[in-house]
C-alpha cells in the first residue's frame, strides 16, 4: 500500500487552488510563492501559455534525502509520504544537496532554521485515509489535474490514458522509473518539448537506478575491507618488527642499518 | 614594538584582525542565522564551511596515519622524528573540524544525534563515528608522548605505550574509512557534480590523495616550524616525503585519467569552459609542479625546493576539494557562489588559531625533543 499523485499537467488550468490548499493545510505563511522555499510547499510554474507545471515532493520510493541523512530525520512511511523529523534533524543540509529534485528547503532567516518540504499532508489526511489537501482541491475546485490514490492504480489510469490518447501525452509517466520510481508522477502534453520542462523540474539525465544504490554500493564493503586491511597492516607490522630482531640476533645492530640507509640515499 | 612584554610583530597584528572579523562573523551566524552570514542558499545549501573546514581539514589532517604507519607498522625508523609534530597537527586538526561544524549545522547543538540515531546508509553518518571515535585515537596517541612528564598519568601512559602499535593500526583502519567517505558523499549525484569531478572511484581518490596531503602538510609545517620556532627537521627526511608524495600523486592521477579516457570525458578538458580551466589549474598546481620539482635533482635538495613542492601539492589538494565541493556543484546549482566574508573570517580564525595552539604545544610538550640527536 503505497499513496501517490498523479499530476496530468493536460488537465491544468493553471488556477493555484492547490497551493493555496497547501499554505492552510500546513499553516505555512506569507503569500503564495512562485519558487519552492519555506513557506512554499508546492508552486505552479508557467511552461508556456497555459501550460503549468506543478512543483512539490516527488515521495520517491526510495527517497535519496533519506538515504543520505545522518540521523535518519527524514523517512519513508509505509503509507508513501517521506517526512522530516525536526527533532533529530542537526541541520547539515546533506538532503539539499543530495535530492535529484532539488526539494528540501531551509529557514536561512533563523538562526535555529529547519528543512521545510511537502510531507503529503501525512499527519493531518494519509493517516487518517483523506486525500491530500492539493489533490482534494483540485478535484473539487480546480480543473482536476492532481490525481490521489494507489500508486499502481494512478500508474494503470496513466497508461490508459496515454493508450487512449497517443496524441495527447508523450508516450511515457515521467516518475515512473526516474530514480527507481517517484510517488509523484507527471503526464506531460506531447505539444510541448520535453527540455522546457527539464528547466523547471522535470529533468531528463535521471538515472532509473535509484540514487541510494550507489553509496550503499560503497558503504558496503566496509564489513570486507577491515579484515582484510586489519590483517595487512599487523602482518606488516610483524614482518618489518622481525626483521629488525632476525638482525639483532646476527649482531647487526639496527643502529648501524640506518647509518648504511642514510648514506644510500 | 613591544606592549607590556608582548613582542607586536606584523603577522600578530593580521591574526588579531582575523580573528576580530571572526568573532563578528560568529556573533551574526548565530545570532541572526546562517542566511545572515553566509552566501549560502536554497540553490547552494553547501559552502566554504563544508568544503574548506571538513572536506578540506579532514584530508589536511591525513599525516596522522599516514605518518604513523610508515614509522610503526612499515618500521621506517628514519621518520620517527616527525611523529609528535604530525600526530598534534593531526590531532587539533580533527578537534577543529568537529568545532567548524557548529557554525554551519543549523541545529549545532544536536551535533551529537548522528551517535545516538543512526542511518547506516548516510555516508556522513559514517564520518561523523569516524571522525568521533578517530579524534580519540589521535589524543590516546598523543597523551602517550606527553603526558608522562605529569607523575599521576604515568600508569595510564605506560599503558598506553604498551598497545600503541593497536593504535595506530586502528587509526589507519578509522582513516581508511572516513577519507574515502568524504568522497562517498558526493557519489549519490551522478547528475549534478560536473563530469570532470564526478567518478564512482570517488572514494577510492579521496582516500588515496589524503596520504599525499598527509606527507605534503607534515612537509609545510615542518618550514613553519623551522621559519618561527626555530625547530629544523633534516631536510633529507622530508625531501623523502615530497618523493613519495609525488608518487602517490602520479598513481593516482593515471587512474584517475583512465576513468576520463573510459567514460569519454576528454573533450570537457578543452572546451574552454570555467571548469575546464579550474581543471588546468588544479593539474599544473597539485600534480605538475610538485612533480617537476621532485624529479629536480638540484631542487628536491634544498629547504626551499621541498617546502614548494609540498605547499604547491597543499595548494592543489585544496583547489581538489573545493573544486568538488563547489565549482562542480554549481553546475547544477545553476547557481554562482563565493564565500561572503564572514564565511572567510570564520574559516582564517580556525587557522590562526591552530597557528597559537601549535606554538603553545611546542612550548609546553617536548615535541621536537629528538631534533638534536638527528641534527648532529
Amino acid at each position: 500500500m503505497s499513496k501517490a499523485m498523479l499530476i496530468d499537467i493536460t488537465e491544468c488550468l493553471g488556477c493555484g487552488v492547490c497551493a493555496e490548499a497547501c499554505k492552510k493545510e500546513q499553516h505555512l505563511p506569507g503569500k503564495v510563492g512562485e519558487e519552492l522555499n519555506y513557506e512554499n510547499y508546492t508552486v505552479l510554474k508557467e511552461v508556456e501559455e497555459d501550460v503549468y507545471f506543478r512543483n512539490l515532493c516527488r515521495h520517491c520510493v526510495e527517497p535519496t534525502c533519506a538515504s543520505v541523512c545522518p540521523v535518519g530525520a527524514l523517512h519513508k512511511t509505509p503509507e508513501g509520504p517521506v517526512v522530516y523529523d525536526y527533532e533529530l534533524c542537526i541541520g547539515c543540509r546533506y538532503c539539499m544537496m543530495a535530492c535529484p529534485f532539488n526539494i528540501p528547503k531551509y529557514e536561512w532567516h533563523k538562526p535555529i532554521p529547519r528543512i521545510r518540504k511537502c510531507i503529503m499532508c501525512y499527519d493531518t489526511r494519509i493517516k487518517k485515509g483523506l486525500p491530500t489537501a492539493c489533490a482534494e482541491a483540485c478535484q473539487n475546485e480546480g480543473g482536476g489535474a492532481t490525481h490521489f490514490g494507489e500508486r499502481k492504480e494512478l500508474l494503470k489510469m496513466a497508461h490508459k490514458r496515454i493508450k487512449e490518447n497517443p496524441d495527447k501525452y508523450h508516450p511515457f509517466v515521467y516518475g515512473e522509473k526516474e530514480v527507481g520510481g517517484t510517488g509523484v508522477m507527471f503526464l506531460i502534453p506531447k505539444n510541448v518539448p520535453l527540455e522546457k520542462f527539464a528547466g523547471v523540474g522535470l529533468k531528463r539525465d535521471l538515472p532509473n537506478q535509484p540514487l541510494p544504490e550507489l553509496t550503499w554500493n560503497v558503504l558496503n564493503k566496509i564489513p570486507i575491507i577491515v579484515p582484510v586491511w586489519a590483517t595487512f597492516l599487523t602482518g606488516m607490522w610483524w614482518l618489518n618488527n622481525r626483521k629488525i630482531e632476525v638482525e639483532e640476533n646476527n649482531g647487526v645492530k639496527p643502529e648501524k642499518n640506518e647509518k648504511e640507509d642514510k648514506n644510500g640515499n | 614594538m613591544e606592549i607590556k612584554g608582548i613582542k607586536i610583530t606584523f603577522w600578530k597584528i593580521v591574526g588579531a584582525i582575523i580573528l576580530i572579523l571572526g568573532a563578528i562573523a560568529s556573533f551574526q551566524r548565530f545570532f541572526y542565522g546562517l542566511g545572515a552570514a553566509t552566501h549560502l542558499s536554497d540553490k547552494f545549501p553547501w559552502g566554504l564551511w563544508v568544503g574548506f573546514d571538513v572536506i578540506s581539514g579532514v584530508g589536511l589532517a591525513a599525516g596522522g596515519f599516514t605518518i604513523t604507519a610508515i614509522v610503526y607498522i612499515f618500521n621506517l625508523k628514519k621518520y620517527h622524528c616527525i611523529v609528535k609534530p604530525t600526530v598534534l597537527t593531526a590531532f587539533m586538526g580533527y578537534v577543529f573540524v568537529g568545532v567548524a561544524l557548529l557554525w554551519d549545522l543549523g541545529k549545532y547543538f544536536d551535533i551529537w544525534h548522528p551517535l545516538v540515531y543512526w542511518n547506516h546508509h548516510s555516508p556522513m553518518f559514517e564520518l561523523a563515528w569516524c571522525v568521533s571515535t578517530y579524534t580519540l585515537v589521535l589524543f590516546l596517541e598523543f597523551s602517550s608522548y606527553t603526558l608522562d612528564k605529569f607523575k599521576w598519568f604515568k600508569k595510564p601512559v605506560n599503558f598506553l605505550k604498551g598497545i600503541y602499535i593497536l593504535l595506530v593500526i586502528l587509526g589507519v583502519l578509522i582513516s581508511t574509512l572516513h577519507q574515502s567517505s568524504l568522497g562517498t558523499i558526493y557519489v549519490i549525484v551522478p547528475e549534478k557534480l560536473y563530469p570532470l569531478w564526478y567518478s564512482k572511484l570517488l572514494p577510492v581518490y579521496f582516500f588515496f590523495t589524503s596520504i599525499g596531503a598527509g606527507l605534503g602538510m607534515t612537509i609545510v609545517e615542518s618550514y613553519f616550524s623551522w621559519r618561527a620556532l626555530k625547530h629544523e627537521i633534516p631536510t633529507p627526511i622530508l625531501a623523502n616525503l615530497a618523493r613519495g608524495m609525488v608518487v602517490i600523486q602520479l598513481t593516482y592521477f593515471v587512474a584517475y585519467f583512465e576513468d576520463l579516457i573510459v567514460h569519454n570525458k576528454l573533450h570537457y578538458l578543452f572546451d574552454g569552459t570555467f571548469y575546464s580551466k579550474m581543471w588546468w589549474l588544479e593539474f599544473i598546481v597539485w600534480t605538475l609542479i610538485p612533480t617537476i620539482i621532485v624529479f629536480n635533482k638540484k631542487w628536491i635538495i634544498k629547504r626551499v625546493g621541498v617546502f614548494v613542492a609540498g605547499f604547491s601539492y597543499i595548494l592543489g589538494f585544496l583547489l581538489n576539494r573545493l573544486n568538488v565541493s563547489t565549482t562542480a556543484m554549481e553546475y547544477s546549482a545553476k547557481a554562482h557562489y563565493f564565500p561572503s566574508w564572514q564565511e572567510v573570517a570564520v574559516s582564517a580564525s580556525f587557522v590562526v588559531v591552530m597557528f597559537i595552539i601549535f606554538g603553545l604545544a611546542v612550548k609546553y610538550f617536548d615535541i621536537f625533543e629528538e631534533e638534536k640527536k638527528n641534527t648532529n
